[in-house]
């Protein structure tokens, strides 16, 4: 019997191959086999190796100064946690905290000297050439200027470098500025003092109401911790928070009560509540009596707030007039904070809705009080370990326009950006010049004349700050985790190098002085991180036994002071900020007769640095997830957005008389009618850049020419055709 | 005699109520995973983010208007798990032990098949290289592997740091871990402490607790898919939404 293959029976065996190939795993394999081998990444991804090692310290990208546990590899910080039972952030870290160590790789990280030449062009210049140009400066402005004419912007006022800056300055007559801080409306209620206070910080912890005029009292105010703490406590046991704020804000959406308030009228409520406290006797009488020096008389307070009734002050703010009354009688019904919020990118409410909002903490009796104003003793901080005249200290906004020849930049990341405008106003438009020791890209310092970078928080030793709600002073350490790559450098060496007169100690030497003096005092006690627990200050032995806790990641705080409320005065002691008080009732004029349709509120979100850079993997996450549009998105409420024409997804110019910028319409039927709300900080793009042109473009608008105030901006809102 | 090891049923409760949009979470959850940093141009569909915080709206006029955040991850589904039926390179594994459903890199080869059963549309595919900026790899987390471009990953409960609890225990005679030796990187980093994690089989657990409460719900329910994690709001208009088929949730990634 012969075997023969016919053609069907061929086609029969491959047919049949083929079909149980393709039942068999084989192509499925190749198919993954195929997956892999185009899987060639671009890079080998090299994980960290070594010893592991476990190291406490306190985070130095805000003045928070939360307290960290960092897990190191070889080196590298690859894990940060909180600190279970830190007396300041109870184990609270934000998400800035958790990625902030990315910082110091950021593409917008300054890695070399640069400084602008005559062409206009930036160019790269070695260490020595920028700090003998740095002080070329010098001499020249100290041979023409007057007082003032060279300054120093210090984002974190207040710390030992700060001491060390004011006396650098004194020997040149020059003038130490404060950035702007959460706690700087606080000096606004220290001047309605009259005669020397102390330190104050907010008792928000044993208050029973927070009056909150926009601050982010439930995103991470102060310590960050208080309001994880205030969210989490019951009902019963927390204080009640009242917000007044035109944002749908997280914490507008969270708080007990939200106050819609229209755009700048805060002057007008805070008066209006007070109205409803003088007018129904719910104020401390006994204190007001004894201490308060303006509320009687021709022009006194009980006069100015008399013109505020509720019904008035509703037509004008927009808060029904019954509300005003619950939420004053609430305020009066026992110890309160009021917190005169400043927004990371909209800036501090203006003077006047400050000392109108402090006046309600004076009338019902808070300064002074657990639950209200506290006093923090400054310990160690006055001193300087050698003798010298310190240059004072002023507001940005009190420095008179045109009076700086030479302003320097200090590194710190202060997470508030401040319009370019502002800063330039205050050079001399002729010789004015900027020297920025930031490590980063900064919007406000992008036209800087000379830039040396410096350190980043998790690279050097610091003083982390203490928060605003604080009760006590405290000092804790921000202690390398990583090493300071070797173009960067401190700015006190900076200052030290330049120094012609002056001798300027090393950031280590004040700081070792602080502790010194600290122990010396022996009072309050020290936090021992890796135990959890706190002991007596009194069990340090030798004042070497308290530096080494502190560069061990350990806290000193204070023991709590007492505090009796001086003479006051309700209206302050500026005589153009009583003059503006009486004027709030007159409806605000639109600067140089510009039209407005449209009322713009730039804005800045917590903990995502107002004006520094963005860490990528936040960048990244918020750009995916939406969760904090940046500059690229205006937001307005669905009847605005109708009136003018636009439909969500739309792109609109917002224009004002110095420029525009173009953004992508959201729409929020939480925001009020007639105001658009635009973000400034870093963008989401580009890995979180805050560079010139990433994010900052908000704040080229506002002119901010009465009162460097830029939270509310006459605007128009445009159809951008494409 | 064997000494027996009671089953574990490791899950979560989020209280919607308490969250506030921060997203911490999901910044904790990246850094923890070594979740990469994909370029710009991956939009809002093509991400990753094994813990993605949505915001949500009651769509009504002001003083009516509510927003919540709603932060979904792998709901590690205890019952016909989806995605492990559909995936033809069996690189889904559910540990019977502990109930947390895994992702397996190396088997996976990119099908997605798994991403069209979820519905929660919780699983994300790798669509580039990862990517980190220039230097900061050796910032990363040595216990993970960070995954290939081409593969499918989603949250995992932080399997590394159970490991490594589990590591801790024995090398101190332990079968057993202790509660609080093992911690997700979202629940410890919630600064509000909205998310609760631990075994949901010791009745006596605060998740078990909470998952049993009258507050208590799970998305899209009536799949039956048994989703171990739970849910917790006083809002009735959130509830109705997360019972929706799809979940109306904008920014999902691309099946």
């Amino acid at each position: 019997m012969g075997f023969s293959v016919k053609r069907r029976d061929f086609l029969g065996l491959v047919g049949g191959g083929a079909v149980g190939a393709a039942l068999s795993p084989a192509p499925w394999k190749g198919l993954d086999d195929i997956a892999i081998w185009t899987q060639n990444w671009s890079w080998k991804p090299r994980l960290p190796r070594g010893p592991v090692e476990v190291a406490f310290t306190h985070c130095g990208l805000c003045h928070a100064g939360c307290g960290l546990k960092v897990r190191s590899v070889g080196g590298s910080p690859v894990g940060v946690h909180g600190v279970p039972g830190h007396p300041l952030s109870a184990g609270f870290v934000c998400a800035l905290g958790l990625a902030g160590r990315y910082l110091s790789y950021h593409p917008s990280r300054i890695v070399e000297p640069t400084i602008v030449g005559a062409d206009g062009q930036r160019r790269g210049i070695p260490f020595k050439a920028a700090v003998r140009q740095l002080g070329d400066w010098l001499d020249d402005t100290r041979s023409g200027g007057g007082h003032g004419s060279v300054a120093i912007l210090d984002n974190r006022p207040g710390r030992m470098r700060s001491l060390a800056y004011r006396k650098w300055l004194g020997a040149l007559d020059g003038a130490h500025i404060k950035g702007l801080r959460e706690d700087t409306p606080i000096n606004r209620l220290r001047a309605m003092l009259d005669g020397p206070a102390p330190e104050l910080g907010l008792d928000i912890a044993r208050a029973r109401t927070v009056l909150s005029f926009g601050a982010p009292v439930l995103e991470g105010l102060g310590s960050g911790e208080a309001g994880s703490q205030l969210r989490g406590r019951s009902d019963s046991d927390k204080p009640y928070i009242v917000q007044i704020e035109t944002r749908p804000s997280r914490t507008a959406r969270g708080a007990d009560l939200w106050l819609r308030i229209a755009p700048g009228t805060e002057t007008v409520l805070a008066l209006g509540l007070a109205n409803v406290l003088v007018s129904e006797g719910l104020y401390d009488k006994e204190i007001i009596a004894q201490q308060a020096l303006d509320l009687d008389g021709p022009g006194g307070y009980r006069e100015l707030v008399a013109r505020f009734s509720p019904k008035k002050v509703s037509r004008i703010t927009g808060i029904d007039a019954a509300t005003i009354k619950k939420v004053a009688r609430r305020f009066a019904s026992g110890p309160a904070v009021v917190i005169p919020g400043v927004d990371p990118g909209g800036g501090p409410l203006s003077a006047e809705a400050q000392t109108a909002a402090f006046s309600l903490s004076l009338l019902n009796g808070d300064v002074g009080r657990p639950g209200g104003v506290v006093a923090r003793r400054a310990s160690g901080t006055t001193q300087l370990p050698r003798e010298g005249r310190l240059a004072d200290t002023v507001e940005l906004a009190d420095v008179p326009d045109g009076s700086i020849r030479l302003l320097i930049a200090d590194g710190v990341a202060g997470g508030f950006a401040i319009p370019t405008s502002l800063l330039e106003r205050k050079l001399n438009p002729s010789e004015g010049r900027v020297v920025s020791l930031a490590p980063f890209e900064r919007s406000a310092l992008h036209g800087a004349d000379l830039v040396i970078p410096s350190t980043t928080p998790f690279e050097s030793i610091d003083e982390a700050g203490v928060p605003i709600d604080a009760p006590v002073d405290s000092m804790g350490l921000t202690v390398p985790s990583m090493r300071a790559p070797d173009y960067s450098v401190d700015s006190l060496r900076v200052l030290s190098m330049v120094a012609k007169s002056s001798v300027v100690p090393t950031i280590t030497e004040l700081l070792r002085g602080r502790s010194d003096r600290i122990h010396a005092g022996e009072r309050g006690s020290v936090f021992d991180p890796s135990k959890g627990e706190s002991v007596p200050l009194t069990e340090f032995k030798t004042n070497g036994d308290l530096w080494r806790a502190l560069t061990s990641g350990g806290l000193w705080t204070d023991a709590s002071a007492t505090f009796s409320c001086p003479p006051f005065r309700l209206m302050g002691a500026n005589a153009a900020i009583r003059d503006r008080l009486h004027r709030a009732l007159e409806q605000p004029s639109t600067a140089d007769g510009w039209a407005h349709e449209i009322t713009l509120m730039p804005f800045g979100w917590r903990d995502a640095s107002g004006d520094g850079p963005l860490p990528p993997v936040m960048a990244k996450l918020f750009r995916e997830t939406r969760l904090r549009l940046d500059s690229r998105f205006a937001t307005i409420c669905p009847k605005t957005a109708g009136d003018l024409g636009f439909v969500e997804g739309d792109k609109a110019s917002i224009k004002t008389s110095l420029g525009s910028i173009t953004v992508e319409v959201v729409l929020d039927p939480a925001v009020v009618d007639g105001v658009v709300h635009v973000a400034v900080g870093p963008s989401t793009e580009a890995f979180g850049d805050a560079s010139r042109g990433k994010g900052d473009q908000p704040l080229d608008l506002p002119s901010c020419e009465n009162d460097a105030c830029w939270r509310v901006i006459p605007a128009k809102m445009l159809e951008v055709v494409s | 005699m064997t000494k027996t090891t009671p089953q574990k049923r490791y899950g979560m409760v989020i209280d919607i109520d308490r969250c506030d949009g921060c997203g911490a979470c999901m910044v904790a959850c990246s850094l923890e995973n070594n979740v990469s940093v994909v370029p710009p141009e991956a939009g809002i569909h093509r991400g990753l983010t094994w813990i993605r915080v949505y915001s949500v709206t009651n769509e009504k006029e002001y003083p009516h208007s509510d927003t919540a955040y709603l932060p979904v991850s792998c709901q590690h589904c205890g019952n016909e798990t989806p995605c492990v039926g559909v995936c033809p390179q069996s690189a889904v594994d559910v540990d019977p032990k502990n109930g947390i459903v895994s992702q397996i890199p190396e088997r996976c080869m990119g099908c997605r098949y798994c991403m069209v059963a979820c519905p929660y549309h919780a699983r994300y595919f790798n669509w580039w290289d990862p990517v980190w900026p220039e230097g900061t790899e050796h910032l990363l987390n040595p216990g993970v592997t960070p995954r290939m471009r081409g593969v499918v990953e989603k949250c995992n409960f932080c399997h590394g740091r159970h490991h490594a609890a589990q590591e801790r225990a024995a090398s101190e005679g332990r079968s057993e871990i202790e509660p609080n030796e093992y911690q997700t990187a979202c629940a410890e980093a919630c600064p509000n402490g909205a998310i609760t994690f631990g075994d949901l089989a010791d009745k006596d657990s605060e998740v078990a607790k909470l998952a049993a409460g009258p507050e208590s719900f799970q998305l899209l329910k009536t799949l039956g898919t048994g989703p171990k994690v739970y849910y917790l709001t006083q809002r009735g208009w959130v509830r109705d939404m997360a019972a929706k088929t799809p979940l109306p949730l904008d920014g999902q990634p691309d099946d």
